[in-house]
């Protein structure tokens, strides 16, 4: 499915229409799932706070505004908000998923998963090409910010950096990204 | 009339990603939502900028697998 299309389906559901809703668990569990995995290292976790993801988009997709940004994002943003709700309700396992993500040598590969349709595949590997071009240090905070579900105080202390530098190595990384995302049109 | 921004465009920045990853304090998110609320459209649009890069970051590293139960609208 091109990326633009689920916005519809996000509107219809935030109609009432459970039709849209099945269309669009069909349409993004997949990526929804991927998240969850790369951010909980676990499937069977992955897979019940999955259905929590959904849950909770019957319930707020009314809040979804078009003007601020695609259904693709929002989706995202909630599915990963849905994972760290998760970490913090267990804060060993907080930890211990920290710690995979901090130890791991790549936490971003570049190499991606495939993608089903073009405008996936393509603004995929622009986001792809800019995480390898990006400094490997700028990339790790990324990573750890937002798979890792460390605060950047965290990061900073695990890693035993300065939190400015810290901040300032997420900001430039979301620069270049942001930067690099704007210049793909949208499907 | 726009009202002078408070906070410089790098704080700006790093307070609509704490925002994003939700981890700004109270205090924190209070003054996020009054520079947003005085830089207008263009703070909005920077925020949704960072919410669309940190979106597709998410859709394009996550490795994507097979899924899993069925769902219903009545849960």
């Amino acid at each position: 499915m091109p990326s633009n299309e689920i916005q519809p389906l996000l509107l219809r559901v935030a109609d009432g229409d459970a039709g849209a809703l099945a269309e669009l668990y069909d349409a993004t569990a997949v990526f929804v799932f991927g998240i969850l995995r790369r951010m909980l290292w676990n499937t069977e976790s992955a897979e019940e706070v999955a259905q929590g993801v959904y849950i909770q988009v019957w319930k707020t997709a009314r809040g979804y505004d078009p003007g601020r940004g695609s259904a693709w994002s929002w989706l995202a943003l909630l599915t990963r908000g849905r994972a760290m709700d998760r970490m913090r309700a267990d804060g060993s396992y907080r930890d211990a998923i920290a710690d995979l993500a901090l130890h791991q040598p790549d936490p971003i590969d570049p190499a991606g998963p495939p993608r089903s349709d073009a405008a996936h595949i393509q603004r995929a590997e622009t986001v792809r090409e800019a995480l390898r071009a990006m400094p490997g240090d700028q990339r790790r905070a990324l990573e750890l910010a937002f798979f890792g579900g460390l605060t950047q105080r965290e990061i900073a202390f695990r890693i035993d950096t300065p939190l400015p530098t810290v901040k300032t190595r997420i900001r430039t990384a979301l620069t270049r990204l942001r930067e690099r995302v704007a210049s793909v049109p949208q499907a | 009339m726009i009202r002078p921004a408070v906070m410089s465009d790098d704080q700006f920045e790093d307070h609509a990603i704490g925002h994003l990853l939700r981890e700004l304090d109270e205090r924190g998110e209070i003054a996020f939502q009054e520079e947003l609320a005085r830089r207008g459209a263009p703070g909005h649009a920077t925020l949704r900028e960072l919410r669309e890069a940190l979106g597709q970051l998410a859709l394009a590293v996550a490795p994507a697998e097979p899924v899993m139960k069925p769902i219903s609208a009545s849960e």
